[in-house]
């Protein structure tokens, strides 16, 4: 779906009230502000709206469960339905001093599930029981019976379709369950009452389904409010002189490519946020095609085969949870956000690390990481600048770094890294040579279907680039404009670089 | 000749984050009869949003009056009734 809808526009408006919120607890530490998310619900589906769902107080119900997750809560874990959601946001002040965060980082809203009808061919009555009869005569596997009208045998139907193809009339229609085909790896299905759950064992985070559900039932566990309250506890340790831990912002050349404004306006609204520095992934990118240029030239030296990219954590849960044969073949080599990481980590030995990205799966791997605390996404970061009021447009900027080019600030879209790859690789001192390169752009069933022939050695080539994300990352799941847009403003920012 | 119609776009952080984004784009979605008469530009935040009467989020001028809670469809729609006021307009 488009980067801009009715489901997006909510989220986007909701994680603004929890900005705000939080943002206007009070420095004295007093939780009176916090109790504003209460009326949060209210404000949204007044009495006098128009309901979107059968009533408005099944909307605010949804919207109460909408901002569980926007805390950082798991639907799944509630235990007390009565339960404030004030109540909830200390236990955010609580879980923020503390600095933990968990997984799994994907929660069902069962509540905004519209526990849509099982995906399957159904026959319309638009059906004309006709005399040609070329369902029947086309259903490779018997399926088709007519009795006045035609009707598909369940037990025998495999999906294949090819009905739908031939009825003149388009009489068989598909039944689609958008969350289910979004999944490239069956990680979500209907339990009895017919409402979705994901299985986390096979789950990777890639965050399609989320994107997919036309009931934005399917919600991101939102760490912003662990980082607002962490901005919040070292302004208030600051203004009373005593010491804390700062905050060190790193951001993704695909959030940057979000705006039209350029790097240096960014970098100052970070700041103006109240992060102490802020360093470009960019930067950390050129360390990831570095040495995995000279991995590459290894390998290539040893006639050892493919290998693959491994920025894309998405991509290397894939492999590590459905595609163990390509293990082998993964780079070792860890991701920008990783190098850039520690760039700010040797700057700032005791500062905390928040990266915002475009990404859900980066979540899992700031986790593994040990390096980064928080991540936060390109609409946590828009709704945090609105709800601080800070205009993009108008801010004076700060130069960025210099710590990146344009191979590095190229990575977020589709050929990016196997292009600074390749770029990187011919620079490498004694490597003259090129190498063959691929990309899997985008990892739906067919990008998985390929990445098996690959593992097969059925397909062959010397670098292989997996986004999954069908553009690369500035087509992620959370982003705040269409790829499109995106590409162009990005292709601004590389244009720009030295 | 068609009189031309101004499509300002409000692109101060709260509209670009709410949707706007899609709004700057408006010449690609235009239909054929309305490409080539519209005139679209970003302005900074044209301060719509601190007015609590105003409405929604994001906001958008079409030659000078307000649409707001704009969509690239309501948008189109906006600058359809404009076309033909302006039509009308020529022909009196």
């Amino acid at each position: 779906m488009n980067a801009n809808n009715d489901a997006s526009r909510l989220r986007r408006e909701l994680l603004e009230e929890v900005a705000r919120t939080f943002m206007h607890d009070p420095e004295t530490g007093s939780t009176e502000g916090l109790g504003e998310i209460d009326r949060v619900p209210f404000k949204l589906f007044p009495r006098t709206q128009k309901s979107v769902r059968c009533c408005i107080y099944r909307d605010r119900a949804i919207v109460r469960y909408r901002l569980l997750a926007q805390l950082g809560f798991a639907i799944e874990d509630e235990v007390d339905e009565s339960t404030s959601l004030l109540a909830y946001a200390q236990r955010v002040k609580e879980r923020a001093a503390s600095g933990t965060v968990s997984g799994p980082y994907l929660t069902v809203i069962d509540e905004a599930c519209n526990s849509c009808l099982r995906a399957r061919y159904m026959v319309t009555n638009l059906c004309q029981a006709c005399l040609a009869r070329p369902c029947m005569r086309n259903c490779p596997k018997q399926a088709i019976s007519i009795d006045r009208k035609a009707s598909i045998d369940e037990e025998k139907c495999v999906n294949c379709g090819l009905c739908m193809q031939a009825c003149p009339y388009h009489a068989i229609v598909k039944l689609s369950v958008p969350c289910e085909e979004a999944c490239p790896v069956d990680a979500i299905a209907k339990d009895e009452s017919g409402k979705e759950h994901i299985d986390y064992a096979k789950c990777v985070h890639c965050g399609k389904c989320m994107v997919e559900c036309p009931f934005g039932a399917i919600a991101e566990k939102s760490q912003m409010a662990d980082v607002l309250s962490t901005l919040a506890a070292a302004r208030k340790a600051d203004s009373e002189g005593k010491a804390a831990k700062s905050l060190v912002a790193i951001y993704a050349p695909a959030v940057a490519a979000q705006f039209t404004e350029g790097l240096d306006k960014i970098e100052a609204s970070l700041r103006a946020l109240g992060f102490a520095d802020v360093y470009e992934v960019a930067a950390g990118a050129e360390i990831t095609a570095q040495k995995e240029a000279e991995e590459l030239s290894e390998r290539l030296e040893k006639g050892s085969g493919l290998m693959t990219t491994s920025c894309c954590p998405a991509y290397y849960e894939t492999v590590r949870k459905h595609l163990p044969d390509l293990a082998s073949r993964v780079s070792s080599t860890r991701s920008p956000m990783y190098y850039t990481a520690e760039l700010a980590k040797a700057d700032h030995p005791d500062a905390i690390i928040v990266f915002i990205g475009p990404c859900v799966a980066k979540k899992k791997e700031a986790r593994e990481s040990g390096l980064v605390a928080y991540v936060l996404n390109a609409e946590e970061l828009g709704a945090m600048l609105v709800a601080a009021g800070i205009e993009l447009g108008s801010i004076q900027g700060m130069a960025p770094k210099a710590l990146a080019g344009k191979d590095g600030r190229g990575f977020p879209a589709s050929g990016g890294v196997a292009a600074a790859v390749r770029s990187k690789l011919t620079s490498l001192p004694g490597c003259e040579y090129g190498c063959a390169s691929e990309c899997v752009n985008g990892l739906d069933k067919k990008g998985i279907a390929r990445l098996k022939l690959f593992a097969a050695g059925k397909l062959k080539t010397d670098l292989l680039e997996v986004m999954a994300c069908e553009g690369g990352c500035i087509a992620g799941p959370a982003v705040l404009v269409n790829p499109k847009r995106a590409q162009a403003q990005l292709d601004t920012i590389i244009k720009n670089s030295d | 000749m068609d009189k031309r119609i101004r499509v300002t776009v409000c692109c101060g952080t709260a509209c670009y984050v709410l949707g706007g984004s899609d709004l700057l784009d408006l010449g690609e979605k235009l239909p054929a009869d309305l490409r080539g008469r519209v005139d679209i530009d970003g302005e900074p935040c044209l301060g719509l949003c601190k007015d609590s009467k105003a409405g929604a989020r994001p906001f958008v001028k079409i030659d000078g009056v307000v649409l707001s809670g704009a969509t690239v469809s309501s948008l189109i729609d906006a600058v359809r009734s404009r076309a033909e006021v302006l039509d009308r307009g020529a022909l009196a």
